[in-house]
């Protein structure tokens, strides 16, 4: 084993690093944002928006994420370049890059996966205490952002854990649009230094530090509320 | 059988207050006592069963009047008509004279035409329920403030206040910052009676707040309601328990499917009621006890 070849690269990586954590930073954020939206969707008496929200999930989970990065990519993506209004637009920089993409597509499939775990505990919420809020004054609103919500992420905090793990995963995909996140990054030492598995074994170190501190955070917030029974 | 506004107020309620303590709950001393909860009619539906069949009473300050029936009598929906948890299909409900607007919707059902309104009124309406129904995800504290603070738009500081000293009235004092999950049935409820109290309600609506209890926890929580009713408390009690209805109720009323078998004042009901359904529902229940 040898890595001297950090010395030379060790920026390209950090580089990477940073990517990657942005890539899971962007997707998770708004992915969460369009899950509650789903989640919400899902549970609608209004059979437009339940329907909606049902067919969107079944898309998104009926096909492959790294299809879903392709016809974002390569078709969605060549589309723009065929109109000038948009070449010539101040978000064209934006546009040619990968990364966009990824996060757009990551954002949907978080949508997708979360938004059904979101409809779930929305769900396990027990009714007496939604009844408890509406019975002594809260709006519907409130009642659904001091209330519903918060008890349907504290339920929802082990399950949410696990898919922003697995978000982290999926932002390996970047690399296959030319995005140097990670694995991006391990790939250009590899076809550079001809070096084939030192660049791997750190890269998944790095991925696994990840994990364990995305675990480390998730087990942090759960333990701000103490539940009976819970260790 | 519709009680008249002066009918059946009970006389010799002891309004003994205890010395130097304030009392757990303040009266509402208006110039003009009309009733604060005046029913008139009510229908309730669900689907093709007829769950209230024109039931009208009204409650004035200081009253507490206990519903007694047997099970699926419609004692609950009753209830949860006078804070339009559930709306009736008809008749009125007036809160310290306020009709409750209701209008029919697209699909002819019945619906408050104005939520602004029922959220506003359910504020004077402190709600108490058989199964507590905290919220897990606050603390002691944060549960009684939360609507305080975030409806009423009280000051926090205000609102802590007030919540203390609910806390200090029903005995919890010490377990402000606990969690709902670590307290004993018997204390989630006193705390959600103290919640219930927390927007100075003029009425407290109980439904069976002793069912989901153990036997051994059933007397901290009904006296806590028993020390509210001597402090002149306006409320409504649905229970199941009949010796502690015959003690603190000013009046009892008798469900039997949907209609309002008979009212009148605690003796009347345990000791000589008129209607024979009645007095066979009492004396089932004493024998059971
Ligand atoms: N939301 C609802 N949908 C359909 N039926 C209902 C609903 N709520 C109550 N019912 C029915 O209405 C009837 C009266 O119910 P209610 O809860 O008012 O009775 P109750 O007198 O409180 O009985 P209990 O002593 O068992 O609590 C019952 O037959 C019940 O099944
Ligand atoms: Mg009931």
């Amino acid at each position: 084993m040898h890595f001297e070849w950090t010395a030379t690269y060790g920026h390209i990586l950090l580089t990477g690093l940073l990517t990657t954590i942005e890539l899971l930073l962007f997707s998770g954020f708004f992915g969460f944002l369009l899950a509650l939206l789903v989640g919400f969707g899902r549970l609608s008496k209004q059979p437009l928006i339940a329907w909606l929200s049902l067919s969107f999930t079944n898309l998104i989970r009926g096909t492959p994420l790294l299809v879903q990065i392709y016809v974002l990519y390569y078709g969605v993506g060549s589309l723009f370049v065929g109109f000038p209004a948009v070449r010539d637009s101040f978000l064209w920089p934006y546009l040619r890059e990968g990364f966009w993409y990824v996060v757009v597509a990551l954002t949907l499939s978080v949508g997708g996966y979360v938004g059904e775990v979101i409809k779930g505990g929305l769900r396990g919420v027990p009714k007496g205490e939604l009844e408890a809020a509406r019975a002594l004054g809260m709006s519907r609103f409130l009642m659904i952002r001091r209330i519903w919500l918060p008890r349907a992420i504290q339920i929802l905090l082990p399950s949410l854990a696990g898919e922003s793990v697995g978000l982290l995963k999926s932002t390996a995909l970047a690399s296959t649009v030319a995005v140097m996140d990670v694995l991006g990054a391990a790939n250009l030492v590899r076809a550079q230094t001809f070096r084939t598995y030192e660049p791997l074994l750190l890269i998944a170190v790095t991925y696994l530090v990840l994990a364990l501190l995305i675990e480390h955070v998730f087990r942090r917030l759960e333990l701000r509320i103490p539940v009976r029974g819970a260790l | 059988m519709t009680p008249g506004p002066d009918s059946a107020r009970r006389t010799g309620r002891t309004n003994k207050q205890k010395g130097n303590s304030v009392p757990l709950h303040q009266p509402d001393v208006a110039s003009d006592p009309g009733p604060i909860i005046d029913v008139v009619d009510l229908h309730k539906q669900f689907g093709q069963q007829t769950v209230l069949d024109g039931v009208s009473f009204s409650a004035h300050v200081g009253d507490v009047i206990s519903l007694i029936g047997a099970s699926g009598s419609g004692k609950s929906t009753l209830l949860r008509c006078l804070n339009m948890l559930e709306v009736p299909n008809r008749g009125s409900v007036r809160i310290s004279g306020e009709e409750i607007a209701l209008k029919t919707n697209h699909k002819g059902v019945s619906v408050p035409a104005d939520a602004r309104q029922v959220d506003r009124i359910r504020t004077r309406l402190g709600m108490v329920f058989q199964n507590f129904n905290l919220w897990p995800h606050m603390t002691v504290l944060e549960n009684l403030i939360e609507v305080p603070v975030r409806v009423l738009r009280q000051s926090r500081a205000e609102a802590i206040e007030h919540a203390e000293a609910l806390l200090e009235k029903v005995g919890l004092a010490n377990k402000h910052h606990c969690y709902p999950s670590f307290l004993s049935g018997g204390q989630q409820q006193r705390v959600a009676i103290a919640r219930a109290l927390a927007t100075r309600p003029s009425v407290m609506l109980f439904d069976e707040p002793t069912s989901a209890l153990d036997p051994e926890l059933v007397g901290e929580v009904l006296k806590v309601i028993r020390d509210l009713a001597q402090d002149g408390c306006t409320m409504v009690l649905v229970t199941h328990e009949m010796a502690f209805a015959r003690d603190v109720s000013s009046q009892v009323m008798f469900l039997h499917k949907g209609r309002i078998e008979e009212a009148g004042s605690p003796e009347q009901i345990f000791v000589s009621p008129n209607s024979e359904r009645c007095r066979q529902f009492v004396n089932a229940q004493h024998s059971r006890s």
